[in-house]
């Protein structure tokens, strides 16, 4: 392509002046009316009069408007010359054009005949209506049926029809109902009621930017009235077989299972069914094959086999128990039971070396376990979904006749005596709870107290009221009073009860923990600070606020130093921890702002020297933008643990002196900052993650004795995700990390990198999952491990599928000097009814 | 100086007028309503409207469900549909942003069944108050409780779970359930199709649930095949 050429134009003007002696030669030429912007456009011409043979024609053309032309000469063929111009070139402000034709330099004509450059043909682009999409027919769904006297409606969306449309009619089975329809800029509703069976039509029409009816029609169907169905039986379950083989470092296990679930319902009831076996199941460890028949309707909730009940964070909270559950919801009272067992008993062993104490050889018994019987029930009391007040009873007690204590042939023998370390307890807990939630759950408080009593020998059973008078150690028969340390005598008359008439709710004897439930002052007044401070007393309170785009969280707990939920063994004990935490949601949910503050005081009622505080701040800044820009989250957590310790001098067995350093102050810091990036490369959909995360803690006391050893710990690491959507559900994962650690005295390092590919096609009967991992350890922990991976699931008969999965993985322990090939193995079948 | 006070109050102005834009445009209608459905624009305190079939939703609309609510909706720009359940309560929102849309319903709490149209270069978020869905094209559930955190089903496609106090993310597959939970926890496990809601009993018993029939029949060919009608009484 050439711009204008000036020397043309030159040779232009002084032919001009030669116009009267070309006269006798003419251009045949006709500009066309109109052209479409989108496609090229032929010029066309013809000279007549006897055409040199060396005539040359140039078409001059241009965008209307724009000021240099293009020049291109144009094709001949005879008399008739011709030139495309490119769509690209002619615009849509209009065409602007001339034909030239020189002889042999000297000859000239020109279409327009008079000053073509200046005065040019003009020719304006076809105005087409601009592209469109169709109005979208939100409701009543094409696909669907409407059942007879359903009202109907109609809603259609003008959402992506770009043009301005006029004169918009709405027709249903050809009667217009233009005037009863809500018709705004991007949407039409209409209500018409119930419609006629059979297939019924809808046609929408308007006028667009252009003036032309556009016409748009939809069908729908209402069904023919039909008969309402009686309730059957319903029910759909899976069972699942599999086996699973693992060879990991010289060791070989084979484990079996077999899974049944089902659930459906009839009338008002619905079951749901759970078998799962194992071949781990064995009588030496506690059950793992799971059996649970769970019955229900809107009253009553019962199960049977192995259910995970919950009372109270306090009490019982998700423990599995063995048994009969019962839940009983008539509303304002309901009453929740349990009965069963949480644990089952196992034999153990006794060891064959005894020791010889006194000449007596003493056998330790080990490895066994009583059986735990649990019996509880929670009566509560609620209106609606706003107050609920509830109390609960818990008892658990080891069966001491579950374990035989001679087995392996010993038998009654003052020679050998057995030694059962581990004896059988007795639990109770009491507690009341309660929850208050207004304003639809935006404000909640939720608080309860429990009361435990453990005793930690249940072998020699309850005492009774003549037993009493020597209860505690160094208390005389002769006074008949219940005398602690030799002071603090309470008269034998004054205990209203006879401990042994309790012993089927709670076993009472020497072995009770705490002995005493309350300790009074000094003068033995109880008030309502000894019940505060309790020791087998445990408080929690939770205040929930969703206000104004908080959400704020305070709660305080407290838990005694004996409060002990056998039910519960996770709870931790002698701490009190008050929380606030508050999140904010910004910018229309755009950012968000977590804040959290922690103080805990631990070990509360054991010593100053082992007493600690704990306050922990966090503070987290997540921005989530949305369209195409990243998703940024920094967090930074920051601990403070003291104590009230002192540097003390302390004689050891050598009788030298030693420094004593019992003080905490620590500070810890975590920081954390990712980045999340959406982005399209070769067509394809990405997405970045990135990862920085840090970790230090240094000691704030900077003087420390010589044989003082603080655990510092600093840790750094880094790591990239990418995520590529490579087809419509497959996706390829390729992630690589470092992982930094640097301890007091030592430092690891470990990378890793790894790819991984799910294969999956829509509504295909397979998928695949492969993929390569490697970590290579440095430093304390020298390591290169290789792992590949590769799944496929295939289906079969549209209702079964197969599993099979491997993983095999090359392992160098470095420092062990070995290697390792573990393998994994997994196969399963599943069926669904 | 001058002019640098007129362009900025051009800007504010800009934005107003924007805003004003952004909060009329109509995003929504109502298909289908049960029981007590309340709705109220952004501008205005309390829930004074009743949401009834062929209500048309502007953007920023609250919406809240009462124990026996029962709705469901379709955005007009895309047909994705909510149907959303009792005691349930959110804002829906549409921004136009460099010529993709930006879809988001934000969350207090509730109990929906989200059918996202595949987004292209749009986006659809489901935030709550402990997690953000970035959904692109999808069919799910989500159960938010600000106290007991979000249960996420997946039923067909994939969605990003973030949850906002951890900042943990995971990507829900089909058939899988995620919890995330206010003290950070996110994890997400394989679940069964009695696992989704609105297939176990005590759903299709539920107010205004749909109730689902399976019957299973065999074929000319002998096949087992398989039908699932999803109804209302």
């Amino acid at each position: 392509m050439q711009k204008i050429c000036t020397y043309k134009f030159l040779i232009f003007l002084f032919l001009l002046a030669w116009r009267g002696i070309l006269a006798q030669i003419d251009i045949d030429h006709t500009p066309p009316a109109k052209y479409d912007p989108e496609e090229n456009i032929t010029i066309r011409a013809r000279i007549e009069n006897n055409l040199n043979t060396n005539a040359i024609a140039d078409i001059y053309y241009r965008r209307a408007g724009d000021n240099n032309y293009f020049t291109k000469a144009m094709k001949r063929t005879g008399d008739h010359f011709e030139y495309e111009i490119p769509a690209k070139f002619t615009g849509k402000e209009g065409l602007e054009y001339c034909i030239i034709l020189t002889s042999d330099g000297t000859q000239l004509i020109s279409s327009p005949r008079d000053n073509p450059l200046s005065n040019p043909h003009y020719i304006i682009p076809i105005q087409k209506a601009p592209e469109t999409n169709p109005p979208v027919l939100l409701a009543p769904e094409e696909t669907t049926e409407i059942s007879p006297g359903d009202p109907v409606l109609i809603a259609i969306s003008l959402f992506d029809i770009e043009q301005k449309i006029t004169d918009v009619q709405l027709f249903i089975n050809d009667q217009e109902r233009t005037d009863k329809a809500n018709i705004l800029q991007d949407i039409i509703t209409l209500n018409i009621g119930s419609a006629q069976s059979g297939s019924n039509k809808i046609r929408l029409q308007f006028l667009g930017q252009t003036e032309e009816l556009q016409t748009f029609e939809w069908d729908f169907t209402v069904s023919s009235p039909t008969r309402v169905g009686e309730k059957n039986l319903n029910y759909s379950g899976k069972i699942t077989t599999g086996n699973h083989y693992e060879y990991i470092n010289n060791v070989g296990q084979n484990i079996s299972r077999l899974n049944f679930n089902s659930n459906g319902s009839w009338q008002n009831f619905g079951y749901r069914a759970n078998i799962f076996v194992t071949s781990l199941e064995n009588a030496t460890s506690q059950p793992r094959n799971r059996y649970t028949f769970q019955l229900v309707n809107p009253i009553i909730d019962l199960a049977l086999g192995d259910y995970y009940p919950n009372f109270s964070e306090l009490s019982l909270y998700g423990k599995r128990i063995r048994g009969i559950q019962s839940e009983l919801n008539l509303g304002f009272f309901n009453l929740h039971t349990i009965w069963g067992y949480s644990k089952r008993n196992i034999r153990g062993s006794i060891e064959d070396q005894p020791k010889i104490v006194d000449g007596q050889n003493i056998f330790r018994r080990t490895d066994y376990t009583f059986q735990q019987k649990i019996v509880g029930m929670r009566p509560s009391f609620r209106i609606k979904d706003v107050f609920e007040f509830g109390f609960s009873f818990l008892k658990v007690k080891d069966d001491t006749n579950s374990v035989n204590k001679f087995i392996n042939g010993f038998d009654h023998s003052p020679d050998n005596l057995i030694n059962m370390p581990q004896k059988p307890q007795e639990n109770i807990n009491l507690g009341a709870d309660f929850k208050l939630a207004i304003d639809k759950n935006r404000a909640v408080w939720e608080s309860e107290i429990g009361f435990s009593e453990l005793n930690r020998n249940i072998y020699n059973g309850a005492i009774s009221f003549n037993d009493l008078d020597t209860f505690f150690p160094n208390d005389s028969l002769a006074n008949d009073t219940i005398t602690i340390d030799g002071d603090n005598a309470i008269p034998l008359e004054s205990i209203p009860f006879d401990p042994y008439d309790f012993r089927h709710i709670f076993t009472i004897n020497e072995n009770i923990d705490p002995l005493l439930p309350i300790v009074p002052d000094s003068s033995g007044h109880i008030g309502f600070k000894q019940i505060w401070n309790m020791p087998s007393l445990a408080i929690l309170s939770k205040a929930k606020l969703n206000y104004f785009k908080n959400y704020l969280i305070l709660s305080y707990k407290k838990v005694g130093p004996k409060y002990i939920a056998l039910t519960n063994p996770y709870l931790q004990r002698d701490y009190r921890e008050i929380k606030i935490k508050d999140r904010v949601r910004l910018f229309r949910d755009k950012l968000f702002l977590n804040m959290g503050l922690t103080n805990r005081k631990n070990n509360v009622t054991i010593g100053q020297e082992q007493q600690y505080d704990r306050n922990t701040y966090d503070v987290g800044l997540m921005v989530y933008p949305g369209g195409k820009l990243p998703r940024i989250n920094i967090s930074h957590s920051h601990n403070i643990r003291t104590n009230e310790g002192s540097l003390d001098s302390l004689a050891n067995e050598q009788g030298t002196l030693e420094i004593i350093d019992t003080r905490i102050d620590m500070t810890s810091f975590r920081n954390n900052v990712s980045i999340s990036q959406d982005f399209e490369l070769f067509d394809l959909s990405h997405n970045l993650r990135l990862n920085l995360s840090t970790f230090n803690n240094k000691d704030n006391i900077t003087k420390r004795p010589t044989n003082y050893n603080f655990s510092s710990y600093q840790n750094f690491i880094i790591r990239a995700h990418l995520t590529s959507e490579i087809l419509q559900e497959s996706r390829l994962e390729i992630n690589i990390s470092n992982n930094s650690a640097k301890h007091a005295t030592s430092q690891t390092s470990i990378f890793g990198c790894g790819l991984n590919l799910n294969y999956l096609e829509h509504q295909s009967k397979y998928s695949l999952r492969g993929g390569y991992d490697f970590r290579r350890g440095s430093g304390r922990y020298e390591f290169l491990k290789n792992s590949l991976d590769l799944q496929i699931n295939y289906t079969i008969l549209d209702n079964q599928q197969v599993i099979c999965s491997a993983r095999y993985t090359r392992m160098e322990d470095r420092n062990a000097q070995k290697a390792y090939n573990n393998v994994r193995l997994y196969i399963s079948w599943n069926l669904l009814f | 100086m001058k002019n640098l006070y007129y362009s900025v109050i051009v800007i504010l102005l800009g934005c107003f007028i924007t805003q004003m834009n952004g909060q009329t445009a109509k995003i929504a209608v109502a298909l289908k309503t049960q029981g007590e459905v309340l709705y109220k624009h952004a501008d205005e305190d309390k829930f004074n409207k009743d949401v009834e079939t062929g209500t048309i939703f502007q953007n920023g609309d609250v919406i809240s469900t009462d124990k026996d609510g029962y709705a469901v909706l379709v955005f007009i720009d895309d047909k994705s549909q909510l149907t959303i359940h009792e005691n349930s309560n959110f804002v829906i929102t549409r921004q136009e942003e460099n010529s993709h849309i930006l879809k988001r319903v934000s969350m207090e709490y509730g109990k929906l069944k989200a059918t996202i149209q595949k987004q292209k270069d749009d986006e659809f978020i489901i935030s709550t108050p402990t997690s953000v869905a970035a959904v692109k094209g999808t069919i799910f559930w989500v159960i938010s409780d600000p106290k007991e955190g979000d249960q996420f089903y997946g039923i067909e496609g994939l969605i990003e779970i973030r949850n906002i106090l951890s900042n943990r993310v995971l990507t829900l597959q089909k058939m899988e359930k995620s919890t995330s939970t206010p003290d950070g926890g996110l994890e997400k496990e394989k679940i069964e199709d009695e696992d989704v809601p609105g297939t176990t009993y005590q759903d299709q018993n539920g107010a205004g649930e749909e109730k689902v029939l399976r019957l299973r029949y065999k074929n000319k060919e002998g096949k087992i095949k398989h039908l699932e009608i999803i109804y209302e009484e």
